[in-house]
């Protein structure tokens, strides 16, 4: 009995160095660097869409009412002749905010450095759960999918700001934007599942796979900072996920969550909103000082680099 | 000292303006001594050949300074503002000028009680975007949203507050110069955020009786 598991652990071994097919090498893989390019790739081609809404923004206020070169073909009322109006300019820095915080800083900064990373310099061969660092990349991409779907609904996309502060947002009358802003919110609730799974799988695999001798103070200032980063996503995100689904309610079901006129508090929005802002703006700074910290020390000589940064 | 902000008529103005400076000194200091510290860093420890990188384990006395330096400057600077605020935002003095002012998209409704002296009832005299006040008097705001929040922003008097639907919220303030201030809307509330404006008219005396009689008086039936 036992030989057969061992020749089956054999046989396993040996299959896990055959050649893997173009879809599990670069779709659906499972390996950490991969994943890590794959969020890297995501996060420049958000970057291009998020940088365009930027410098849509920029040529408006450089030039107000002035015709956006390029932008002539999209429709009215959304623009009139590539002249940007009101409610589309709201849209835009909504957009753009919404797009380069969620889908440029976090999946590079978090997704691309922390799957790249940490399993090389912890000293292990993956992390600790593969499966679910996939399916926390094609989670991801799928939010993408529906912010992005969110510019071609009636209505435009959603355009109370990235703050997304009720009563504007809790209501299409107040914005006239109707699908815009329930794909937003659909949106960022799928990508809070993401995340969350990407920042079991870190936490898990730096307190749990450290090679012999790695102990945590030995540990590199970059995983350190993608540690904490991780732990902030794991208490911050599931509260932004809980206010987003009262928003849902309150769009689409008639609660009144954060409605004055049924008995609800637009001011809780806000303490929910910024439970998570507050330690977001860390998960987005955090993994970019780790990384400063770390190259501070080799390329300077003699300073204390790493002391300073940390 | 640097004027860069706009010209304060505010009775309270001054103790805001003072911890901002305040802060702006301390912040400003902190930046230059970082900022020099930095390139003194980048060109001491240069690359230079046969130079050996070494090891520190950090220095805890160092490390206790600029842990207790900046701790100790916020919890001054808490403590500082907290009266400010209280007298800003709590300690609302009494007056006989109170007004009612209601955010909507996108204008700001400005409420004057009617002959029956109250406000909130149904003689009240409304005007849209236009609050006229007397000169060193103190002017009690109720302010009210019907639909999304706004925000209730006198730049020149040093006060802002958010009007939140669903509560009225008490705000004051005191302007010690005649003049026309603007009082645009400080929150995203929509297409029209950005044209939403209205404009503070401090008078003299005299002048604010002659428009109150003109404006407030009983029409004649």
């Amino acid at each position: 009995m036992s030989d057969t598991v061992a020749a089956d652990a054999a046989h396993a071994a040996h299959a896990h160095h055959e050649e893997l097919g173009f879809l599990r090498t670069y779709v659906f893989s499972t390996d950490h660097k991969m994943i890590g390019r794959q969020f890297l790739f995501l996060g420049l081609l958000m970057l291009l869409i998020g940088g365009t809404l930027a410098m849509m923004i920029r040529w408006e206020l450089a030039w107000p009412e002035t015709a956006v070169p390029g932008f002539k073909w999209i429709p009215e009322p959304y623009m009139y002749d590539g002249i940007i109006p009101p409610q589309t300019y709201n849209a835009l820095f909504t957009m753009h905010a919404t797009i380069m915080i969620f889908f440029v800083v976090m999946p590079i900064m978090v997704g691309c450095f922390g799957n790249f990373l940490i399993p090389l310099m912890i000293g292990t061969r993956d992390m600790a759960f593969p499966k679910l660092n996939m399916l926390s990349f094609w989670v991801g991409a799928v939010a993408g999918v529906v912010m992005l779907a969110s510019f071609l609904v009636p209505g435009g996309p959603a355009a109370s700001g990235w703050t997304a502060y009720a009563t504007l947002s809790a209501k299409a009358q107040y914005t006239g934007v109707d699908w815009g802003q329930d794909l937003w919110i659909i949106s960022l609730m799928i990508l809070g599942v993401s995340s969350l799974m990407g920042s079991i799988n870190y936490i898990t695999t730096i307190v749990n796979m450290r090679a012999p001798g790695m102990t945590y103070f030995r540990m590199p200032l970059t995983v350190w900072s993608l540690f904490i980063t991780a732990i902030l996503l794991l208490l911050a995100l599931p509260v932004l996920t809980a206010a987003l689904a009262m928003l849902l309610f309150d769009r689409t079901l008639g609660t009144s969550f954060f409605l004055p006129e049924g008995g609800g508090e637009p001011l809780l929005w806000q303490h929910m909103f910024w439970f998570f802002g507050h330690p977001e703006v860390y998960i987005l700074v955090l993994p970019a000082m780790g990384v400063t910290s770390e190259l501070l020390s080799p390329f300077s000589p003699g300073s204390f680099g790493a002391i300073i940064c940390s | 000292m640097l004027r860069w902000l706009p010209e304060d008529v505010s009775t309270f103005g001054q103790d805001i303006d003072s911890l901002f400076y305040l802060i702006y000194y301390i912040t400003g200091v902190t930046f230059i001594l970082v900022t020099v510290l930095m390139i003194w860093f980048l060109i001491q420890y240069r690359h230079r050949e046969g130079r050996r990188a070494t090891y520190t384990h950090g220095n805890t006395t160092l490390e206790i300074i600029w842990t207790v330096v900046p701790a100790a400057i916020f919890i001054t600077l808490s403590f500082m503002s907290v009266s400010t605020w209280a007298r800003v935002k709590r300690n609302a003095p009494d007056s006989d000028y109170e007004l009612g002012v209601t955010g909507k998209q996108f204008n700001w409704e400005v409420a004057y009680p009617g002959p029956d002296g109250k406000l909130g009832t149904d003689d009240d005299v409304k005007f849209d975007n236009d609050l006229h006040v007397p000169v060193n008097k103190v002017v009690r705001v109720h302010l009210a949203s019907r639909d999304v929040i706004h925000s209730f922003y006198l730049p020149n008097l040093r006060l802002r507050q958010d009007a939140v639907p669903g509560r009225t919220i008490l705000v004051w303030f005191e302007a010690t110069k005649p003049g026309k201030y603007e009082l645009p809307c400080s929150q995203l509330c929509g297409f029209g955020h950005s044209g939403m404006k209205g404009w503070l008219y401090v008078h003299t005396p005299e002048e604010y009786q002659k428009w109150a009689a003109e404006n407030l008086a009983p029409k004649p039936q």
